[in-house]
């Protein structure tokens, strides 16, 4: 198995118009529709939703659709903004995504070490555990839980809704990974220069490790801001919803009906923050992505 | 003048004495409500999910300073999710306002307090004796109704008048036959004014399968026997499905209606595209009401009631379904039970069920309550309807009724489908009905 | 024997101590509520904790013999994945070489296109598509009518993706797999550029054509990170949910009922906690072999 080198800082882009096939000019152009295609097919949903939170009911059901609204209104802004706390759910939603990601990289980190660089008895099945739970939903075990939260008395508590994510099984899966590109030789010089094994860790391990933290630390991020389902049941006052939980409510309102712009509205408002974040990050989610799948 | 003064002082030295005292223990009550008061009439400031909740809490407190309310709004997926994961885990609310399809299984599960010891029984003597008949689970009174609704046929009038065909909607006697009923809707489909589906439905969920169920009933078939057996058996159930089945497929019923919501049907009918929608008082007053005056009804609207169609010699009854309170055994003390008994009479009175009736189109539980929409002749008509036709046995009390309710759509969109006939979708539910009874 | 199990544990005692941090909120707030759901599957157990009764197997043989459901859930899921992953895997792979050459610029822009969807809450996601594949007043029945292509279909009525046997999970697959490509395309592009030049510039020397460069090269160069995907998105796709929730319950008739679904509807709706854990032991019995396999083969391919 041919094994590529590959330094954290590369970004796929620095290799421009690299030609490795000979492919007839049409050929290629009739491709690259296809792929523009397919792009714009993905943005569509995107930008329907942002147009549909600027119309009212009557609007958001007119056949044939009206693609830019002619009278486009705020009312549902509005609504979402004004009439609930809606800034509040995006803060709560940023502290309790923040958490799980700021936990999910030191649990991660620290066990990803351990995982790819020490030895010791029953490495392998703990490993195989935690990652055995990345493919449970956790739907089986919410009562459970619910339980234990009521014991603590966790409802309505950032804590609660943080603390079934402070291990996160992608992260020390990703991080054990990525241990192993960090040659032993280098952690070997290290300890024979007399280092202690948590300076080892702080000042070799962390620093190397700085692409897959940064991966680790969105994709949690990302895991925190859509769990639905446990943030609805931990959150029971109004005031501890988080963004999407909030969005979703305020669609069902009354008998089963559904509100479009509303729901629109809300759906633009809770993606806005992620959009700006993958914007901001966008080069660490691409290291980031990269650094779990392939190594030294 | 001396004495005065000294009574002054007396009366106020005796006012500080005796505060303390009456100082309570604090006590907190958690109270959960359905969205049922989704635009109301006259209260327009509350149009948010537990924004009338919550005013009445805060009127109780304002009465009661000791006690602390707090209300939690869900919407109608939270109240069959969140509630019943809350309650396995033990921690339910205290007051749980909701659909009796949902709070019976909680009273057959015995996870309720039987209100008949905890409420005075002159308040339960105010309560419909038939409500609370079907209130009373194993003995007891698993929660106290408030409210029910009803559910009948609206017909929108106005568009039978424009295709010159108002002769066929039967305002007298508010009632028409299997034939009388699809002769009208073929009329009007064809009469090319637009209505494409005469008659909107949704069997996406089990949300409103009233609106299906209806035609049954009005076949003389039945869901649920009166002891609580599935009724998927009846003949007449089978000639009730064939009716419905017939609609659809002669497109006399929308074609989405396997996937569609509820808001397609009222959009259905704001638009002209139906012209007939299961609903009642509610969907008259509140969603029509408001729909006119929110601009997104977009054709000539007079909507009338009738009932649903008969089959020959049948005359069917009303759906009514009540809504109540339950209150949860969470292991309280005597001295909490009383204050949560005490705000569960709060949210019960006379008067908070005219309001609430009156802004929710709804009918009382309450004798005391009267008819707090005398004014609307729909409303006057409604009742009498009531009085006159009796109402249909939902089984909402019947154990199992939430998990066979749950279990029909997928069988009724089979048989839209094609898939399955309707012989073969009953036994299908017949059999699966047996099996989730049996578990 | 003894002693030298205790000598081992003692030289990996930093191996404990770095996992400590994740094992003690791991078995705390993991695994000690999984061991207790996957218990219930052998209780029969409803909202009432004082009627919780043992019996046995009795929740195996039902689902397994009686469940008019469950059979079809276990076919839509491996439907699901059976046509998202490979359509994931393929269409990215088509995208990352196609892009590959382009400009710094560009490829941010595709890399964008392609991500806006994951980024976005399936929540979110699933409530625009429910109003896109609306049959009355839908965006797709517009584009599709606009384009003649209703009448090529069906005799020019408009279609109801959600409401039709035949379409609805199609139509759930689509909304799936467009959050399912970002992450493949930016690994795919990752991978290419880890291939070295120098490979495709002695294959063309030795004459070979642009198909086997890809076949030869490009393909055999990528398996790791070909793997690694299928990995992650098996296991992902797997657990399909949000989308049967918001957009069809399972409906119509059944045609888009999946596993994950019908744990909740049985677990969570109805109250049945026991019955829902043997279908949960179920999917996890199905889901490890595949993933540990899976992981097996990745591991052997990466170190």
């Amino acid at each position: 198995m041919a094994q590529t080198t590959l330094s954290p800082d590369y970004m796929p882009g620095d290799y421009v118009l690299r030609r490795r096939y000979a492919v007839g000019r049409w050929l290629r152009y009739l491709a690259l529709a296809i792929v523009v295609a397919i792009a714009i097919i993905l943005l569509i949903p995107i930008l329907w939703m942002v147009l549909g939170s600027f119309k009212i009911q009557r609007v958001a059901l007119a056949y044939p659709p009206e693609l830019i609204p002619s009278d486009p209104v705020i009312d549902n802004w509005e609504r979402l903004l004004i009439n609930r706390p809606s800034m509040r759910w995006m803060f709560n939603s940023f502290i309790v995504a923040g958490g799980i990601a700021f936990f999910a990289v030191v649990t991660s980190t620290c066990a990803g070490y351990a995982f790819g660089k020490k030895q010791f008895p029953g490495r392998t099945i703990f490993f195989w555990l935690i990652l055995m739970t990345m493919m449970l939903p956790r739907q089986i075990y919410i009562v459970p839980l619910f339980v234990l939260m009521r014991i603590l008395g966790w409802f309505n508590s950032f804590q609660g809704m943080i603390a079934p994510y402070l291990v996160y099984p992608f992260g020390v899966f990703l991080m054990r990974q990525y241990m192993q590109s960090i040659p032993d030789e280098l952690l070997e010089a290290a300890k024979m220069d007399g280092a202690s094994e948590l300076q080892l860790f702080r000042h070799i391990i962390v620093p190397l490790s700085r692409p897959a933290i940064g991966a680790i630390a969105i994709f949690a991020f990302m895991a925190g801001w859509n769990d639905y389902l446990w943030q609805l049941v931990m959150a029971t006052d109004e005031l501890w919803l988080t963004l999407p939980v909030g969005v979703a409510k305020l669609t069902a309102s009354g008998v089963g009906s559904i509100d479009i712009g509303v729901g629109m509205a809300g759906a633009t408002f809770a993606f806005i923050p992620m959009l700006l974040i993958f914007l901001l990050f966008q080069s660490y989610f691409i290291k980031g992505i990269t650094v779990g799948a392939l190594k030294g | 003048m001396k004495h005065l003064r000294l009574l002054l002082v007396l009366a106020a030295v005796l006012v500080v004495l005796l505060t303390p005292a009456q100082a309570q223990e604090p006590v907190t009550i958690t109270y959960w409500t359905d969205p049922a008061l989704a635009q109301p009439i006259s209260l327009p400031q509350f149009d948010e999910l537990a924004e009338f909740e919550n005013w009445q809490a805060e009127q109780f407190m304002e009465l009661h300073p000791h006690v602390t309310i707090e209300v939690r709004g869900l919407d109608w997926p939270d109240l069959a999710t969140v509630v019943p994961t809350a309650i396995a885990a033990g921690d339910p609310p205290d007051i749980l306002k909701d659909y009796l399809g949902r709070t019976s299984g909680y009273g057959v599960e015995g996870v309720t307090v039987d209100l008949f010891s905890l409420v005075p029984q002159e308040e339960i003597d105010d309560l419909l004796p038939g409500l609370v008949e079907l209130y009373t689970i194993d003995g007891a009174l698993h929660a106290m109704p408030t409210y029910f609704w009803n559910h009948a046929m609206i017909v929108n009038k106005a568009l039978f008048d424009q295709a010159g065909l108002g002769d066929m909607v039967p305002v007298d006697d508010r009632a028409w036959s299997m034939d009388e009923f699809y002769e009208a809707a073929t009329a009007i489909k064809a009469a090319g004014i637009g209505v494409d589906f005469p008659y909107t439905l949704q069997v996406a969920s089990e949300q409103g399968d009233y609106d299906f169920h209806a035609f049954i009933w009005g076949a003389g078939g039945e869901i649920w026997n009166s002891d609580c057996t599935p009724g998927f058996d009846d003949p007449k159930t089978l000639a009730g499905l064939e009716f419905v089945n017939k609609l659809f497929q002669e497109g006399l019923i929308n074609s989405d209606a396997t996937t569609a919501a509820y808001a397609d049907q009222v959009n259905n009918l704001f638009t002209g595209k139906s012209a007939i929608m299961g609903g009642g008082m509610g969907v008259l007053n509140n969603r029509i009401g408001n729909g006119i005056r929110d601009g997104d009804v977009t054709v000539d609207m007079d909507p009338v009631v009738v009932t649903y169609p008969h089959g020959e010699g049948e005359v069917p009854g009303l759906g009514v379904g009540p809504t109540g309170f339950a209150v949860f055994d969470k292991g309280r003390s005597a001295y909490e039970m009383e204050w949560i008994a005490e705000f569960l009479l709060f949210l019960n009175s006379t008067e908070a069920q005219v309001t609430y009736t009156q802004n929710n189109s709804q009918f009382p539980a309450r004798a005391s309550a009267g008819v707090p929409l005398e004014d609307d002749a729909n409303y006057a008509l409604t009742l009498s309807l009531i009085q006159e036709r009796g109402t249909e046995n939902l089984g909402l009390a019947c154990p199992g009724f939430y998990e066979v309710r749950i279990s029909q759509p997928p069988h009724w969109q089979a048989m839209f489908l094609g898939q399955e006939t309707p012989e073969q979708a009953l036994q299908a539910l017949a059999d699966e009905a047996a099996f989730i009874l049996d578990m | 024997m003894l002693a030298r199990t205790g000598q081992k544990v003692w030289e990996g005692r930093w191996g404990y101590i770095f996992i400590a941090p994740a094992m003690i909120p791991f078995v705390i707030f993991t695994a000690i509520p999984l061991v207790q759901g996957l218990l219930l599957s052998f209780y029969k157990a409803g909202l009432n904790r004082d009627k919780w009764q043992y019996i046995g197997l009795k929740n195996y043989s039902n689902l397994l013999t009686r469940d008019p459901v469950f059979p079809t859930a276990i076919k839509n899921t491996f439907l699901f994945v059976l046509g998202v992953v490979p359509a994931a895997m393929v269409i990215c792979l088509f995208v990352a070489v196609l892009i590959y050459p382009l400009s710094q610029r560009k490829q941010t822009f595709f890399r964008a296109a392609f991500y806006m969807p994951v980024v976005s809450a399936g929540v979110v996601l699933a409530m625009v598509w429910v109003y896109i594949y609306s049959q009355e007043y839908g965006l797709l029945n517009y584009i599709f009518d606009s384009l003649g292509l209703l009448h090529l279909l069906n005799a020019g009525e408009k279609i109801g993706w959600l409401a039709r046997t035949d379409t609805a999970l199609l139509s759930l697959a689509i909304v799936v797999l467009s959050w399912s490509l970002g992450q493949p395309l930016i690994l795919f592009l990752a991978g290419l550029g880890a291939i070295p030049e120098t490979l495709y510039d002695a294959a063309k020397i030795d004459g070979a054509d642009s198909w086997q460069s890809f076949w030869k090269i490009t393909l055999p160069l990528l398996r790791p990170t070909m793997l690694f995907v299928l990995v992650v998105l098996t296991i992902a796709v797997f657990q399909v949910f949000v989308v049967v929730q918001l957009m069809t319950l399972g409906g119509p008739a059944n045609a888009t009922q999946t596993i994950v679904y019908r744990i909740w509807v049985t677990g969570i709706v109805g109250s049945k906690f026991g019955y829902a854990s043997a279908m949960a032991v179920i999917l996890l019995v199905i889901v490890s072999a595949l993933a540990a396999a899976q992981f097996k083969l990745l591991d052997r391919q990466m170190t």
